[in-house]
C-alpha cells in the first residue's frame, strides 16, 4: 500500500491521573474513510483533538505528510493546518454568531491564501456555498438565521474551502434529524470523492458508520480494541466489546440479540492494568486482569486487542 | 375499556414575532390501560410540547382542547387537583436525567419525598419503599445509592433513578420523553430491557416519545407519527414498519440507516427540511416534501381518519 497520510504511534493523553488515550496506533491512507466508534468517554474526541494538537499528548507521535505534528514548532505545524480540518457536532456552537456565514467561510482563505483579493474570495465563498447545497445569496446572513442542518453545511463549507487532505468529522451528523442526516452524509461523500480527501469519521452511530466507511476502529476507555475493514467488522466482529456494541443497536424490525447484553458501564478505574473491558466481558479470564492484550493482527488488516481473539467464542445463553 | 389518557383536539400555541406558532395543532389520541404507545417525529414536530401540555407544564403556551386522565379533565383543573395525580398516577421522565434530579439532595431524599407527599408515608417508611424500588430498576447496592448525590451516579444510573421515581406511586401512565437519547447504546439497550420488564410486571401504560424509530420499534404496541404539530399516522407497530401508509412515515423509514441489508453508495434522503417555527404551512404541511403531493394537498387539510388502530392523515395514502 502507499505511504500513509497520517501515522499515529503509541499516543497517550492523560487528564490528571486518568489516562484518556493509551497506546493508540493507526494509519490513515489517502482517500479512505475511517470511522472511529465507541461510547462517550472512550476517548474518540480526545484522539481528534490530540491529532490537531488541541490537547497535549504525553507520549507518542502523530506524523502527517512526513511532519511530526506533536514535536514540530507551532509555526511549522500551522502551515499544515489548512490540510487538516475538523467539523464538530454542534454547528451553531462552532460558528461565530456575530460573523456572517460568508465571512466565516472566507476567514480561512484570508489566512492561508492572502494573495486573493476580496472579489476572488467572494467568488470562492459563493462557489463553496453552492457546493454544499446553499444559495450563494445567503453569504451575508448570520448563523442564527439557519437551521441545524444548514449550519452544518456552512461548517463543512468552511472546513472544505481550503481543500484539506484530511477532514475529521467529530459526531458531525449526530445532532441532526434522520431526514437531514442522510443529506449531510451524502454531501460529505461527494466532497470526499471529488477531492480525493481522507476522512476520519467519529460517531457513536454504528448504522451510519456501516454505510459510509471503508475501515472501522473501535475504541474502549482510551484504547483501540479492534480495527477492521467495514465489511469484516460488521459481518464478523471479534472483540467481545465490538460484538456487544453491535448487539445493542436497536433495529427495525426488532431482533432478539444473539450476543447477551452487557451489564454495567465502563469503569475508568480499570485502565491502570489488564484489559479495561474485563469487568463487563462475558469471556474474561484471570489473565485479562493482569495483562492488557496488545493490538495484534489476526488476518490481513484485521487487528484485535483481546487475549481470546484466536478462539471461536460462542454466544453465551 | 375506558382509556387511561384521552386527548381531544389539543392545540398548543406560542406567540412568535411572525404571529402565533401552533406547536401542536388539533391532536386527538387515546392511550389504553397498560398500553405502550410510541410517539415519533423529528425535532420541532410537537411531540414533547404535546405531553408537556398533558402534564400542565406547557409554561406560557396557550393550550386549548381537552385532556382527560382516568376520566377527569386536566386542562383548567385547579392546581391541587392536578398535583394529586401529577407525579403519582401520571408521571414523566425526561431526556437528561442530570437536570431532572436536584443536585444538592440525596437520591433517597428525592425518592422518599414523592411518597411522603403523595402517599402520606413517614420518611422512614418512604425510604424503605424507595430502596426496594431502586432494587426493582436493577440498581446495584440500592441502600448505598440512597445516601448518594446525583453527580455520584452515571447517566444510565440516573435514568434508572428517574424511572424508579416515576414508578413509586404505581402510576397508570408514565410518559418517557427520549429516555435513552442521552445514553450510550449499550446503556440504552439496558434501559429498553428494563422498560419492557416494567410494563410486563406493573401493568402501567407507557407513552414513549422518541426521534429514534428503532428505539420505539422494540417497545411500542402502537405508534403515532407526528409532523408539524399533527398526528399524520397511527398504526400498530408491526403494521407501521411492514406497510407505512403516510408518505412521510414511508420516507422516514427509508432514511433510517440499517445494520443489515446491502450497503448503499448513497443514503436515501428526504428532500427539503421540516417546517421551522413561523413558516406558513400548506394545508398538508408535508406537501412541499412529499413525492405524492397534488393540488388537493395544498388546499384541503387532510384529516386523521380510519379505525382507531389504523389512521392516516393523507389524501393519497399508500396501500
Amino acid at each position: 500500500m502507499n505511504e500513509p497520510l497520517l501515522q499515529v504511534r503509541n499516543l497517550r493523553v492523560d487528564f490528571g491521573r486518568q489516562a484518556a488515550l493509551r497506546d493508540v496506533s493507526f494509519d490513515l491512507f489517502s482517500g479512505e474513510t475511517v470511522a472511529l466508534v465507541g461510547e462517550s468517554g472512550s476517548g474518540k474526541s480526545t484522539l481528534a483533538r490530540a491529532i490537531l494538537r488541541l490537547v497535549l499528548a504525553k507520549q507518542g507521535s502523530v506524523e502527517f505528510l512526513g511532519l511530526d505534528l506533536l514535536r514540530s514548532p507551532a509555526p511549522v505545524v500551522r502551515t499544515q493546518r489548512r490540510n487538516l480540518q475538523i467539523v464538530f457536532q454542534d454547528p451553531l456552537a462552532s460558528l461565530n454568531p456575530r460573523m456572517s456565514v460568508g465571512d466565516a467561510i472566507s476567514e480561512p482563505l484570508k489566512i492561508f491564501e492572502p494573495e486573493l483579493n476580496a472579489a476572488e474570495r467572494r467568488q470562492r465563498v459563493a462557489a463553496m456555498l453552492e457546493r454544499v447545497g446553499l444559495s450563494a445569496a445567503l453569504a451575508s446572513r448570520y448563523p442564527h438565521e439557519f437551521s441545524g442542518g444548514q449550519c452544518q453545511r456552512i461548517a463543512i463549507a468552511r472546513a472544505m474551502v481550503l481543500h484539506p487532505k484530511l477532514l475529521i468529522c467529530d459526531e458531525a451528523v449526530s445532532s441532526l434529524d434522520v431526514s437531514i442526516q442522510g443529506q449531510i452524509i451524502n454531501l460529505l461523500l461527494d466532497l470526499q470523492r471529488d477531492a480525493g480527501m481522507t476522512m476520519l469519521f467519529i460517531s457513536h452511530n454504528l448504522a451510519v458508520v456501516r454505510q459510509l466507511s471503508h475501515r472501522v476502529m473501535v475504541m474502549y476507555l482510551g484504547r483501540l480494541v479492534e480495527i477492521a475493514s467495514c465489511d469484516s467488522l460488521f459481518a464478523a466482529p471479534v472483540h467481545p466489546y465490538t460484538r456487544a456494541l453491535l448487539a445493542a443497536v436497536p433495529q427495525i424490525p426488532p431482533v432478539a440479540a444473539a450476543t447477551p447484553l452487557i451489564e454495567g458501564s465502563p469503569s475508568p478505574g480499570l485502565t491502570a492494568s489488564g484489559c479495561a473491558f474485563r469487568d463487563r466481558c462475558p469471556y474474561a479470564l484471570p489473565l485479562c486482569a493482569s495483562s492488557d492484550p496488545p493490538l495484534t493482527e489476526l488476518a490481513g488488516g484485521h487487528w484485535v486487542a483481546c487475549h481470546r481473539s484466536h478462539e471461536t467464542l460462542n454466544p453465551l445463553s | 375499556m375506558p382509556a387511561t389518557l384521552c386527548i381531544d383536539e389539543l392545540s398548543v400555541s406560542f406567540a412568535h414575532r411572525t404571529g402565533t406558532v401552533e406547536a401542536v395543532d388539533g391532536v386527538s389520541l387515546r392511550i389504553g390501560p397498560a398500553e405502550c404507545v410510541g410517539v415519533v417525529g423529528e425535532s420541532g414536530s410537537g411531540k414533547t410540547q404535546l405531553f408537556l401540555a398533558v402534564m400542565g407544564l406547557a409554561g406560557n403556551a396557550r393550550v386549548r382542547g381537552s385532556v382527560r386522565f382516568e376520566g377527569k379533565e386536566l386542562l383548567g383543573a385547579t392546581a391541587p387537583a392536578i398535583n394529586r395525580v401529577r407525579g403519582s398516577k401520571l408521571t414523566m421522565i425526561f431526556q437528561d436525567p442530570m437536570t431532572s434530579l436536584t443536585p444538592h439532595l440525596r437520591i433517597g431524599t428525592q425518592l422518599a419525598e414523592v411518597l411522603v407527599c403523595h402517599s402520606g408515608l413517614s420518611w422512614a417508611e418512604a425510604r424503605d419503599v424507595a430502596g426496594r424500588m431502586l432494587e426493582r430498576v436493577r440498581i446495584p447496592e440500592p441502600q448505598r445509592r440512597l445516601g448518594q448525590y446525583p453527580h455520584e451516579l452515571s447517566g444510565g444510573m440516573r435514568q434508572r433513578v428517574m424511572l424508579a421515581m416515576s414508578l413509586l406511586c404505581g402510576p397508570a401512565l408514565v410518559i418517557a420523553d427520549e429516555p435513552t437519547t442521552a445514553l450510550d447504546v449499550t446503556i440504552q439497550a439496558q434501559i429498553i430491557e428494563l422498560l419492557r420488564a416494567m410494563r410486563g410486571e406493573a401493568g402501567t401504560a407507557l407513552a414513549l416519545i422518541s426521534h429514534d424509530l428503532a428505539v420505539v420499534a422494540g417497545l411500542a404496541d402502537r405508534i403515532l407519527v407526528m409532523y408539524a404539530g399533527r398526528i399524520v399516522e397511527n398504526a400498530v407497530a408491526a403494521e407501521l414498519f411492514r406497510q407505512p401508509r403516510h408518505p412521510y412515515t414511508a420516507e422516514l423509514l427509508k432514511c433510517v440507516p440499517s445494520l443489515s441489508g446491502p450497503r448503499l453508495a448513497r443514503l436515501p434522503t428526504l428532500a427539503g427540511q421540516p417546517p421551522q417555527p413561523g413558516d406558513a404551512l400548506q394545508a398538508c404541511p408535508f406537501a412541499p416534501r412529499c413525492p405524492r403531493a397534488a393540488d388537493r394537498c395544498r388546499t384541503e387539510r387532510p384529516l386523521l381518519t380510519g379505525a382507531s388502530t389504523s389512521q392516516v392523515a393523507c389524501h393519497f395514502p399508500l396501500s
